[in-house]
């Protein structure tokens, strides 16, 4: 038997029993570390340089404006001790110097003290306030080349023949020299966590393309010329030095085995790494608008629908739609092929995001939004199909992980730039910039998804039966019901709906929105190749789900019960790292609590309901989510969906462990056949 | 679409009908209001106060004109039944009362009307009553009086506590008032519960608690108050004390103690040092506006709320304030009135 390409087809993940060498194989190893080194440190040098001198600039300005500021509030002061003067009030009699100072302070962050003192050789301190007067004091006596923590402005009042000569003596924190580095700290941090996520992945993707692969390839071709077997050609094309120096080799190849009379076939492994840009780039264009899209839709909907209900329908749509074609594209995923599934999907989610950038009303923006749903599910699951046609059970964990990294990154990407693209150029720009995104990835996708890829036969269609006996897998059915569905249904309710519209109700821009989102993705990057190693290690997947669980509703309880922009982002952090360390082990349990179901009928089915379930509860999410806010308030709504986290997990521990492994049917199968 | 077309043009036939109408009929209707003029009986406490200067205004502004015929008690109660006597002989078309004694006597309480002793068959317009519904004369929310309505004038009361708190500490308040007078005996009762709320202490000496009351009990009074610590004398809605206000704020002075005063003429006229108040005038305006309700809209007062301004007056008599040697803060100079 000849073996087909397809069979061939090894991805660059371990096999079984190569667990020792995971990241050597996952990740290519040696130059490509010094090289990302090196541009991480190049990259870091560049951006505090052009930080510092962007901060040196700003200061000189500042200064100015700074000074300009403190004149203004003296004249206020001046006046207002004036006004005092005027109506009969000694000087020394005014009271309440104290409070205006504090109320100037409101208004200006950078004042520290105020004080009202005598132009003379003893600069009698008259009124003080921000600081004590002692300190004060100290303050106005210092030498002007001492240093001190204050810039000093002072300003004489203009006064009347029976006054006496004053001045208003203002001092402002010199740290505020710094305030545009220390203000956008978080921006610079962004930008910088951004830039060096990116370059990571081109340089990933770069490198194991057109070195990692071919010299592995290469490797194996030269490993079975020194067996004297010359059977193998080598077939990852390079147009470099190494696909030069492969091409000889395969001439050389191929006389010789003329000579032997043996027939050399090409070798190659798979692109996997593709499947990785790709996934990242279809969440990225759906991800950008994600900080925005509550109060977009609000917007939008608003003449039909409540604001807020209307926006959590027209999310609940998009998920719905995202629900009911994951199912049904898992079926046919294994005739299509993932390459033409993967372009379909782009090509629709680009229209999508482009309708919805002009959609004018509640109806035309569902339509949109559903037709984004479709091409989201339709990419998705042609990386998921991709990724397991190109695994195996010892590596699918990890290989999930793979994508489920490239989706992450665009989780942590996404919600920040949107927040930046909408605060410059508005939502409709967001929108189309994903759109843009999306058609990129069409473009893309022809040269990093491997078109040899396939499942090796397709599986028989289960019969009604088969599929009756894994629908009454108990263990399957707590995994679905307390498990898959709650952790969508708290992701779209409280990440997509309840927290860009709260931090907006408590007055958060849009970039700090994203900046909260984006925290979600980071976690979930950091931890997602700890989480999916230590569950293929410890072959553990319902530990697994059970921790993530319990983090989720640990997270939104906190969340509920003190509602601040900093515990947010805690609870936004915990679902990151609950997501990582459940979401890939869901599939994996899944697939090893079917396992005599898939066996005979293909992983499919299985990923097919698992999918549906756990879409549904995605749409149910933000309609909860809205109609939770309508009825006791969005912060009562983020305590009830802890609540019911919690309640959750606490059943899919208790139930997990206490239902038959195996549906009755199977059972009684095994039975007889004993 | 068609069949909307005839619909749209009946519409605007109507509505050319009705400008057209409207234009004609407006400067009649003017014409009627100059023959016949709003016949109002007003019933005053202590003659014409700026009250009802603002209450003609309003009035004149909008070229209604009014027929008044004013009744002046000079703070003699006795006299109304005579008054309503007059009234019932040659009937006006609506009754306006001054304060909560004259208003009590005409309209009664809500839930004790006396046909015989009281007014019922005319609309009745009441100001200047500080508390309408502790003294019973508006009936509790969500109902109403079907002839009875009018505009009170008392800040609200924890209102007047930050008022007073913006300008100095206060932990005690001095409260001196009239134990005969309805209002100021509800109006104490209610000080000394928001006082468990705001955290602080109600010192009241009563007068009049055995005969009338005087003038000359007013000082003893007050040096009782400043001797138990009061911070600040307070002076409420209360006919008695507003009327001997100078015995009082003299009291004070002779003692170091400033009055604050929650209605106008003790801060404008007299020498209390501080009011957060309504403008009598605006009372007035707000009382007119119901009567034109009333009277022109044909709304029954049963559906014209009991309201008080929604602004009020931060007033400072300067010259008290340095006789005490007590200076406004800077920061109510920016808002207060200051009177010299």
């Amino acid at each position: 038997m000849t073996p087909s390409t397809s069979t061939n087809a090894k991805p660059e993940l371990p096999r079984a029993g190569d667990n020792g060498n995971v990241r050597s194989r996952l990740l290519p190893k040696g130059t490509i570390w010094i090289l990302l080194l090196f541009s991480t440190i190049s990259l870091c040098i560049a951006l505090i340089g052009i930080s510092w001198r962007a901060a040196e600039l700003a200061r000189a300005d500042l200064q100015t404006e700074i000074r300009e500021k403190a004149e203004i509030e003296a004249r206020v002061l001046g006046e207002k001790i004036e006004n005092a003067m005027d109506l009969g009030i000694p000087l020394r009699e005014i009271v309440g110097f104290e409070t205006v100072v504090y109320q100037l302070r409101d208004g200006d962050p950078d004042l520290v003290f105020a004080a009202v003192t005598t132009i003379d050789e003893q600069s009698e301190l008259l009124h003080a306030g921000g600081l004590p007067q002692g300190e004060i004091a100290t303050v106005l006596q210092a030498p002007m080349d001492t240093d001190i923590p204050y810039i000093v402005t002072r300003l004489s009042v203009p006064h009347a023949e029976d006054h006496d000569d004053i001045q208003v003596v203002l001092g402002h924190a010199r740290a505020a020299l710094m305030r545009p580095v220390s203000d956008n700290l978080f921006d610079i941090a962004i930008i910088f966590i951004i830039t060096l996520a990116l370059s990571f992945e081109l340089m990933l993707l770069v490198l194991t393309v057109n070195v990692a692969l071919p010299v592995r390839v290469a490797r194996k071709v030269l490993g079975n010329i020194r067996e004297r077997k010359f059977t193998l050609l080598h077939g990852q094309s390079s147009h470099d030095e190494i696909g030069k120096f492969m091409e000889r080799i395969n001439a050389m190849i191929n006389s010789t085995a003329q000579k032997v009379g043996t027939h050399p076939r090409p070798e190659r492994e798979v692109k996997l790494i593709g499947v990785r840009m790709l996934a990242f780039m279809f969440v990225l264009a759906e991800e950008l608008a994600r900080p925005i899209m509550p109060t977009f839709f609000s917007q939008v909907t608003s003449h039909s629908l409540d604001g807020q209900l209307g926006a959590g329908v027209v999310m609940a749509v998009h998920l719905l739609m995202i629900a009911l074609a994951m199912p049904i594209c898992s079926l046919f995923q294994e005739q299509v092929g993932s390459l033409r599934m993967y372009l379909c999907g782009a090509f629709l989610a680009t229209l999508g995001l482009i309708g919805t950038a002009f959609a004018g009303g509640i109806w035309d923006l569902m339509l949109w939004r559903a037709l984004s749903g479709i091409g989201y599910a339709t990419t998705f699951v042609a990386c998921q199909s991709y990724v397991l046609d190109a695994t195996n059970d010892s590596n699918r964990t990890q290989g999930t992980a793979m994508m489920v990294s490239g989706i992450m990154l665009a989780d942590i990407c996404g919600p920040a730039i949107g927040g930046i693209i909408a605060g410059h150029f508005g939502p409709d720009m967001t929108f189309i910039a994903g759109a843009t995104i999306a058609f990129l990835a069409v473009i893309l996708a022809f040269f990093l998804m491997d078109n040899m890829v396939r499942g090796v036969t397709t599986p028989p269609i289960p019969t009604k039966a088969a599929l009756r006996a894994m629908l009454g897998n108990r263990r399957l059915q707590v995994l679905i019901l307390f498990a898959a569905i709650p952790a969508k249904l708290i992701l779209s309710g409280f990440l997509y709906y309840l927290t860009p519209f709260i931090l907006l109700q408590s007055g958060a821009t849009t970039a700090e929105i994203g900046r909260v989102i984006m925290l979600y993705g980071l976690t979930a990057i950091l931890t997602g190749w700890v989480a999916a190693k230590w569950t293929d290690k410890k072959q553990n997947e319902i530990r697994a789900v059970g921790i993530g669980g319990g983090l989720t509703a640990a997270g939104l309880l906190l969340a509920g019960w003190m509602p601040e922009y900093a515990l947010f982002a805690v609870a936004v952090a915990l679902l990151g790292l609950a997501q990582a360390s459940s979401i890939p082990a869901q599939l994996s349990a899944s697939l090893k609590l079917s396992k005599e179901f898939t066996k005979d009928h293909g992983t499919g089915p299985v990923l097919a309901m698992l999918r549906l379930a756990e879409r549904l509860g995605g749409a149910l999410g933000p309609l909860l989510a809205a109609g939770l806010t309508l009825l006791v308030g969005p912060t009562q709504a983020v305590l009830i969906f802890g609540a019911f986290a919690a309640f959750a997990v606490l059943c899919f521990e208790l139930l997990i462990g206490h239902v038959p492994a195996d549906p009755p049917a199977e059972r009684k199968d095994e039975g007889m056949a004993e | 679409m068609k069949s909307l077309f005839p619909a749209c043009r009946s519409i605007a036939v109507l509505a050319v009908f009705a400008i057209t109408v409207g234009l004609f009929l407006a400067p009649a209707v003017a014409a009627q209001s100059a023959q016949n003029p709003l016949k109002i009986a007003m019933i005053l406490w202590r003659g014409e106060t700026n009250v009802e200067q603002g209450f003609s205004a309003y009035f004149d502004e909008k070229n209604i004109p009014l027929d008044l015929t004013i009744y002046d008690i000079e703070r003699d109660l006795s006299r109304v039944p005579g008054i309503i006597d007059k009234i019932r002989k040659d009937p006006p078309d609506l009754v306006y009362t001054w304060g909560t004694g004259i208003t009590s006597a005409v309209a009664g309480k809500y839930d004790a009307v006396d046909p015989d002793r009281n007014i019922t068959d005319l609309p009745v317009v009441f100001v200047m009553v500080s508390s309408p519904w502790k003294t019973g004369i508006a009936a509790p929310k969500g109902q109403s009086r079907p002839n009875i309505t009018g505009a009170t004038h008392i800040a609200p009361l924890a209102a007047q506590i930050n008022a007073i708190r913006a300008y100095r500490t206060m932990n005690k308040l001095g409260v001196v008032y009239n134990s005969r007078e309805d209002n100021s005996v509800s109006n104490v009762s209610e000080l000394k519960e928001l006082g468990r709320e705001m955290d602080f202490d109600v010192l009241a000496v009563p007068l009049g608690t055995e005969s009338e009351p005087s003038q000359d009990d007013i000082a003893p009074a007050v040096a009782e108050l400043a001797r138990q610590g009061a911070d600040i004398l307070y002076i409420g809605p209360d006919n008695f004390i507003g009327t001997y206000r100078d015995a009082l704020t003299d009291a004070g002075f002779a003692n170091g103690l400033a009055a604050f005063s929650a209605t106008e003429l003790e801060v404008r006229d007299g020498h209390a040092m501080l009011g957060l108040v309504s403008r009598y005038e605006l009372v007035g305006r707000l009382a007119a506006r119901k009567v034109e309700q009333i009277l022109i809209d044909g709304i029954s007062p049963a559906d014209i709320p009991v309201e008080t301004l929604d602004r009020f007056s931060y007033l400072i008599r300067l010259s008290s304030a340095r006789k005490l040697k007590l200076y406004p803060p800077l920061l109510l100079l920016d808002y207060a009135e200051v009177i010299e």
